[in-house]
C-alpha cells in the first residue's frame, strides 16, 4: 500500500521480459514451469487500455461538472433558480439512484462495483451535490450569512459518499471541503501559488485539523473501518501540519511551530516505516530538512554569523555532502525495514 | 561507448526486469531477493520521488561548489570577465559526473544534477561567449547527445533533441538559410526522419541500454510532427515571424492542407498506435486530438464554453462506456482487462489528488467568490478569452 509504486522505472519492453525470465531460468532462480507461464502470458500480447479508459471516464465527469458549474454561474439571473436547482437535483438523484442500485452495499473492507463506470457516476454525483449545496446557499441562504456551514455540509455529503461507495476521489473532495470549512484552501494549485494563508490563526486550525485526521486514521486502522483510506487521511494530515508549521516558523512564535514540526516528523517517520509508504517517507525527509535549514538560518542570524560569510560559503559544499550521506543512510535503513520498497 | 561497466549496466537492467516480473506476480519476493543478492549492480534509484529529492540535493551541492570556487577565483585571480568563468562551472559539472560514474552511480539523482548542470552551463557559456543562439542550440544538440550516449542518460536525449530542433529553427529565422515558408514542412520532415531512426534502431541489440532514450525520441518526433503542421502554430508563427496580416475572409497560404493535417495526424496516431500497440503513441494521439479541438475553438467559437464542456463530457463518457463494454471480456490483445504489471492503487490515488486541482472548493472565510462551489477552476476546454 504505497502510492508511487508504479513510478518505479520500467526499463523493459515486452520482448525483453522473456529474456529476463530466460536468464532467471539459466541462473536456476525459477523453474521451467514458471518460465513457461511468463512465455504464455507474453504470447497473449495483452495491450491493456484499463487505465486509459478509466481516465477518459474521469475526464468526462470533470468536463461535464465543470461545464455545469459554469453554466449555472453564467445564467444565475436568466434561468429560474428553482429550475436550475430542480435540474441539478434530478441529475444528482439519477446518479445516486444508479449507483445505489448497482452497489454491493456498505462494507468496511475495500469494495468495487462490478462495472467500473459506476465509480465515475458516484464522482459526478458528489461534485454535483456540492454544486447544488453551494448554489442553494448562494441563492436562498438557508444557513444565513454563515457560509462555513454549507461548506461543511458538502464535505459531509462527500465523505458519506466516499464511505458508502468506497470512492477515494470523493474522500479527497470531502477532506478538501473540511479544510475549506475552517478557511484553508488545500488544492495543489493554491499550494504552488503560495496563497495558502493570510491569517496566522489558520495555522493553528490547520494543525488541529491535521491532528484530527491522524486520530481518525489511527481509529480506522484499529477498527478495520476502510483501512485502505487511512493513507489518504495521513497524506492530507502530513502536508497540512508540515506546511502550516513551516510557514509558522517564519513568524513570531517560531519555537512553537518548530516543536509541532519536530513532533510531526517523528510521527510520520515511524508511520512511513509501518505503512511502507515511500511517498510519506520522502516528504518526512523533505519537510524535516527544510525546517532544519530554516532553524539553522535563525541561529546564524542570532549569532550574527553573516560576518563570516566567506567561511560559510566554503563550508556549504561540505554541509551538503554531509546531508547527502545522511539521506543515503536513512534510505538504506528504510529499505531494510520495508523489504526494499524504495529500490 | 558508455562510461559504465557494461556487465554492471546489463545487470541493473536485468534486476529492474526481475522486479517488474515480481510486480506482475510471476516470481516471488524470495526469488527476487535471491537474484538480487547474487547479482552485482550499479547504484541506481528506481523510485522517482527519491530520485527527485537527490536531484535537488545534487543541485544544491553543485551550486555550493560553484559558489565556493567563485569566491576564491574571483578574488585571487582578479577575474573581471565572468563570461569565461562559466566554462569553469561547466568543467565542475563534468568532473562531478565522472566522479559519480566512477563510483557506480547510475540514475541516482545526484548524477542527474551534475549532468543537467553541466549541460546548462556549457550551453550558457557557448551562447554568451559567441552571442549566437544558433551556436547555443548546436551545443545543446551535440553535448546532449554525447551525454545521452556516454552516461546512458535519458533526459539528456531530450536536451539534444530540443537542440536539434532549435538549431533548425535558427537556420530559418535567424540565419535565413531555409526559407521561412518551408519551416512547417522542414519540421515535419525532421520529425519523420527522427521517427524512422527510432523505428530502425529500437530492436537493435546495441540499443538495449537506450530503450528509454529511444522512447523519448519517439514521443518527441510525434509531438514535433504534429506541432509543425498544427494550424494554430502555423498561423501564429506567420503573423509573428513573417509579418503576415490575416484579415477576415483571408487565410494563411495552403490553409486547407493545415486544417486537414491538424485532424488527420492525431487520428492517424491513434489508429497506428493501436496497430503497433504503442502506449506512448496512443497518449500523444489523444493529446494531439485535444489540441486540435482547441485549435479550431480558438478561431471558430461554435458554441459557448460551458455547452462545449458539457457536450464534450457526455461524448467522452459515451465513447469510454462503449469501448469498455466492447473490450471488457477480451482475454488477449487489446483489452480492458488489467495488465498484470499495472498497479490499481496508483491510478485511484492519482485521481484523488487530481480532483482537488480541478474542483474549486474555496475557503469559507475568503469571501472572494460569491459561489463557493463553482467549477471554474478547470482550465481546459478552451474558454476563448483565457486560452
Amino acid at each position: 500500500m504505497y502510492i508511487w509504486s508504479t513510478t518505479t522505472t520500467n526499463y523493459l519492453m515486452d520482448a525483453d521480459q522473456e529474456a529476463v525470465a530466460r536468464r532467471l531460468l539459466d541462473e536456476d532462480v525459477i523453474s521451467e514451469k514458471e518460465f513457461a507461464e511468463v512465455k504464455a502470458y507474453r504470447s497473449l500480447a495483452i495491450f491493456s487500455l484499463h487505465n486509459e479508459l478509466q481516465f477518459l471516464l474521469y475526464l468526462s465527469v470533470l468536463l461535464f461538472t465543470t461545464g455545469a458549474g459554469i453554466l449555472i454561474y453564467q445564467n444565475i439571473d436568466t434561468i429560474g433558480h428553482a429550475v436550475i436547482l430542480a435540474l441539478l437535483l434530478a441529475v444528482c438523484g439519477v446518479c445516486y439512484y444508479l449507483s445505489f442500485k448497482n452497489s454491493l452495499g456498505f462494507s468496511p473492507e475495500a469494495i468495487d462495483f462490478e462495472h467500473p463506470v459506476y465509480n465515475y457516476l458516484v464522482l459526478a454525483a458528489t461534485i454535483l451535490s456540492c454544486i447544488f449545496i453551494g448554489y442553494l446557499q448562494f441563492q436562498y441562504r438557508p444557513f444565513g450569512a454563515e457560509i462555513s456551514i454549507p461548506t461543511f455540509l458538502s464535505a459531509a455529503v462527500a465523505l458519506a459518499t466516499a464511505y458508502c461507495f468506497d470512492n477515494r476521489s470523493a474522500l479527497s473532495i470531502g477532506l478538501t471541503g473540511l479544510a475549506a470549512a475552517i478557511g484553508i484552501t488545500v488544492t495543489p494549485k493554491a499550494l504552488l501559488e503560495n496563497d495558502f494563508f493570510d491569517n496566522p490563526a489558520l495555522f493553528y486550525y490547520g494543525i488541529a485539523l491535521g491532528f484530527v485526521l491522524i486520530v481518525w486514521a489511527e481509529y480506522s486502522e484499529r477498527t478495520n473501518l476502510k483501512k485502505h483510506f487511512s493513507l489518504i487521511f495521513l497524506v492530507f494530515a502530513q502536508h497540512l501540519i508540515c506546511i502550516c508549521s513551516i510557514t509558522g516558523i517564519f513568524g513570531d512564535y517560531w519555537w512553537l511551530y518548530a516543536i509541532f514540526l519536530a513532533a510531526a516528523t517523528v510521527y510520520f517517520y515511524q508511520k512511513s516505516h509501518l505503512l511502507w509508504s515511500t511517498a510519506m517517507f520522502v516528504f518526512v525527509l523533505i519537510y524535516g530538512y527544510i525546517g532544519l535549514n530554516i532553524l539553522l538560518f535563525k541561529v546564524f542570524d542570532l549569532i550574527a554569523a553573516y560576518q563570516f560569510y566567506e567561511a560559510l560559503t566554503l563550508l556549504a559544499p561540505l554541509y551538503f555532502i554531509g546531508s547527502i550521506f545522511l539521506f543515503i543512510r536513512a534510505i538504506k535503513q528504510f529499505n531494510k525495514k520495508t523489504d526494499d520498497s524504495v529500490r | 561507448m558508455t562510461a559504465y561497466d557494461k556487465n554492471l549496466l546489463a545487470n541493473t537492467f536485468f534486476i529492474a526486469g526481475a522486479k517488474s516480473l515480481k510486480d506482475g506476480g510471476f516470481i516471488t519476493k524470495a526469488q527476487l531477493t535471491d537474484i538480487r543478492t547474487k547479482t552485482p549492480v550499479l547504484k541506481s534509484q528506481g523510485n522517482i520521488l527519491v530520485r527527485l529529492g537527490f536531484l535537488l540535493l545534487g543541485i544544491l551541492l553543485y551550486s555550493s561548489i560553484v559558489g565556493a570556487i567563485s569566491l576564491f577565483a574571483f578574488t585571487i585571480f582578479n577575474i573581471s570577465r565572468y563570461e569565461w568563468a562559466i566554462y569553469v562551472y561547466a568543467m565542475v559539472g563534468a568532473a562531478g559526473i565522472e566522479f559519480f560514474v566512477r563510483h557506480d552511480y547510475f540514475g541516482y539523482g545526484l548524477d542527474d544534477a551534475f549532468i543537467l548542470g553541466f549541460l546548462s552551463m556549457i550551453c550558457l557559456a557557448i551562447g554568451i561567449n559567441t552571442e549566437s543562439p544558433t551556436a547555443a542550440f548546436a551545443a545543446m544538440a551535440v553535448f546532449g547527445l554525447v551525454c545521452c550516449i556516454r552516461y546512458v542518460h535519458t533526459i539528456s536525449a531530450l536536451v539534444g533533441l530540443i537542440g536539434i530542433t532549435g538549431f533548425l529553427c535558427c537556420l530559418a529565422f535567424d540565419l535565413e538559410v531555409i526559407p521561412k515558408l518551408y519551416v512547417p514542412f522542414t519540421g515535419l520532415l525532421l520529425a519523420i526522419a527522427m521517427y524512422l531512426f527510432y523505428h530502425k534502431t529500437q530492436h537493435k541489440p546495441e540499443a538495449y541500454f537506450y530503450k528509454q532514450a529511444l522512447q523519448v525520441l519517439q514521443v518527441f518526433s510525434l509531438a514535433l510532427g504534429y506541432a509543425s503542421v498544427n494550424y494554430l502554430v502555423i498561423r501564429e508563427l506567420s503573423v509573428d515571424w513573417m509579418g503576415m496580416e490575416i484579415t477576415p475572409g483571408n487565410d494563411i497560404p495552403l490553409a486547407w492542407i493545415f486544417y486537414i493535417l491538424t485532424f488527420a495526424i492525431p487520428i492517424g496516431y491513434l489508429w497506428y498506435a493501436l496497430q503497433i500497440k504503442s502506449r506512448e503513441m496512443l497518449l500523444m494521439g489523444a493529446l494531439a486530438l485535444g489540441c486540435s479541438v482547441m485549435t479550431i475553438r480558438y478561431y471558430y467559437s461554435i458554441m459557448p464554453p460551458e455547452t462545449a464542456l458539457i457536450l464534450a463530457g457526455m461524448i467522452l463518457f459515451a465513447v469510454a462506456y462503449l469501448l469498455i463494454r466492447k473490450l471488457r471480456h477480451k482475454e488477449s490483445g487489446i483489452t480492458f482487462g488489467r495488465d498484470r504489471h499495472s498497479d490499481k492503487n496508483a491510478l485511484l490515488h492519482a485521481q484523488a489528488i487530481l480532483v482537488n486541482s480541478q474542483i474549486n472548493v474555496k475557503p469559507a472565510e475568503s469571501g472572494s467568490g460569491d459561489m463557493p462551489f463553482g467549477g471554474g477552476g478547470f482550465s481546459g476546454g478552451g474558454a476563448s478569452e483565457t486560452y
